[in-house]
């Protein structure tokens, strides 16, 4: 009998060091491929057998782990296509899932222009069911910013103030929109906003980064005019404020590109991505 | 009745039925903080989403396993003999078992609803803000009851004619899928019928369907308990008659399937 105890304790020793082995050697390909799973809305919510609520939450929390897995690299067409449809899919299973629409509204925005329209009707749906200022403001700021269409996205904004009528900020942005002052200055309130609603590290992280690329470029931006206000002309590259001892030298971009000039924008060579090799503690 | 009543909640006890309702209740209560802490803005609806849906799978899985066999067992020992040979009608034993059953559907569901409740409001504390309402999260655990005994009733009438002893649980299960999908798909089959991409016959097949079985979509409150929408008193009002008729209905036609029924 003893000599039966000993035999299953070494078998279970021995079965929990192969599985440390295989664990170490093994690249979980879960949350770093493309899952075959391609949500439908309409199947869904008949699936869900009276749990859509919960079926919505967990479809979330799979496109944020498949996202966590991959958030160092930029996200192929495919890849981006089947988080929307989830993201899509969570929100017809539980129209009031405001994860989904943050999550939605922090991913398809910079870098990824092109999923805006896509982006605007999922957060128009949200505003059918919500009656929350933040659906709006966002609608708003994409049709503003990313859009440029300045007229419906008044009438966003002023939605969005009519359902926040307390909030000096919002009556702010609204002012600096209708005068098509400053989009970097816009963009930066609308960044440090989403920065205080967000609590998940690698989200802060993605955000904060994105504000100090975009105060970097708005700070280098208003060098390059007063450079032209005081010399009548506008500098060759971003070199010559260093030599003219307007700045003391360019900032780093925090994504690991390099800021140039380029007309009077400030660009980036990273676009505002992570470039394979950047330093991310830059 | 008060016999049979005593004898299933203490067979209940034999089968440490409550036990397990017990540990269920403290794991929901360990392991909710940490699975709602997954959403980034709505820890406190997550965690009522997960603590509620897990109060009904509970519930569901006694009436599967446990109470949906009590009759059928019965059968299958013999020992419904013993029992009917007493001056004790069918319709009594059953309405016993049924109330015995009920009780303890109704202790799984305070029980797993008051830890669930302070895990998700616990959850809502360490991961603000912290959006829960006691009034809505008791609305939906009632109607979570209701759907449970609604399910039993009907494991209760396929008890009263099967002779499979997993039949009843198996036809249960049938009805609850039918009952919580019959909704969407009327909506979608609404929607293509009106494109002419489905046919009348099945668009009618479906709409017996909805109406002839129970609406669980009726009975729901747990998406208004999650975001805290506001709550219609007609609406609350019309889902409890609803329950409650239905529930009588298909109890008084087990009782009289089960009083014609032949013992062999």
């Amino acid at each position: 009998m003893n000599r039966g105890k000993y035999i299953l304790l070494t078998i279970l020793i021995l079965l929990l060091a192969f599985i440390e082995k295989v664990n170490k050697n093994t690249h979980s390909p879960y949350s770093q491929t493309l899952p075959l799973f391609k949500p439908n809305p309409e199947i869904a919510k008949i699936l869900s057998f009276g749990a859509s609520g919960l079926l919505s939450d967990i479809i979330f929390f799979k496109t944020i782990v498949f996202y966590g897995g991959v958030n160092y690299r930029k996200l192929s067409y495919p890849e981006l296509s089947w988080m929307y449809d989830m993201l899509k899919t969570a929100t017809r299973l539980d129209p009031y899932s405001t994860d989904a629409y943050f999550f939605s509204q922090a991913e398809f925005t910079w870098g990824r222009t092109g999923w805006v329209p896509q982006l605007n009707k999922l957060l128009l749906y949200g505003t059918k069911y919500n009656k929350i200022w933040t659906l709006y403001y966002f609608l708003g700021f994409n049709t503003f910013y990313f859009l440029k269409d300045t007229a419906d996205a008044a009438e966003y904004f002023k939605k969005a103030a009519m359902l926040n009528p307390k909030s000096a900020f919002l009556k702010r942005i609204t002012a600096k929109m209708f005068y098509e002052s400053g989009r970097e200055e816009m963009a930066i309130a609308y960044l440090s906003s989403m920065l205080s609603a967000t609590r998940k590290p690698y989200m802060r992280k993605e955000i904060q980064t994105r504000l100090t690329a975009l105060k970097r470029a708005f700070y280098l931006k208003k060098e390059v005019l007063k450079f032209r206000r005081e010399q009548g002309r506008m500098p060759g590259d971003l070199d010559e404020l260093v030599k003219m001892g307007y700045i003391r030298q360019i900032p780093k971009d925090p994504y690991g590109g390099k800021f140039y000039l380029k007309g009077n924008k400030i660009w980036t060579t990273s676009n505002f991505y992570w470039r394979p090799n950047a330093n991310h503690k830059d | 009745m008060r016999e049979i009543f005593k004898i299933t909640i203490a067979g209940s006890l034999r089968q440490s039925v409550f036990k397990i309702i017990l540990i269920i209740g403290i794991l929901l209560f360990l392991t909710t903080p940490f699975f709602a802490s997954f959403s980034m803005f709505s820890v406190s609806g997550v965690a009522v989403d997960f603590t509620l849906e897990t109060t009904f799978v509970m519930g569901f899985l006694l009436i599967l396993f446990y109470g949906g066999l009590l009759i059928t067992k019965d059968m299958e020992r013999k020992t419904i003999y013993g029992v009917l040979s007493y001056p004790i009608s069918r319709t009594d034993y059953l309405t016993g078992r049924f109330l015995g059953f009920a009780t303890v559907l109704f202790f799984s569901t305070l029980v797993l609803g008051i830890m669930g409740f302070a895990s998700s409001y616990i959850a809502g504390k360490i991961y603000p803000p912290l959006n829960i309402s006691a009034y809505h999260y008791t609305i939906a655990l009632l109607f979570i009851f209701i759907q449970l005994l609604l399910l039993f009733s009907f494991s209760g009438l396929f008890s009263s004619f099967a002779t499979e002893q997993y039949l009843p649980s198996l036809l249960t299960v049938a009805v609850y899928l039918i009952g919580t999908a019959s909704q969407p798909v009327k909506e979608f089959v609404e929607s293509e019928v009106r494109f002419h991409r489905i046919s009348r016959g099945i668009y009618l097949l479906v709409k017996t369907g909805y109406y002839v079985f129970p609406n669980f979509y009726w009975i729901d409150f747990k998406l208004q308990a999650s975001h805290i929408l506001p709550l219609k008193r007609a609406n609350i009002f019309n889902g409890l008659i609803y329950g409650v008729v239905y529930f009588l209905v298909v109890f008084m036609l087990s009782a009289v399937i089960f009083e014609k029924r032949e013992f062999q």
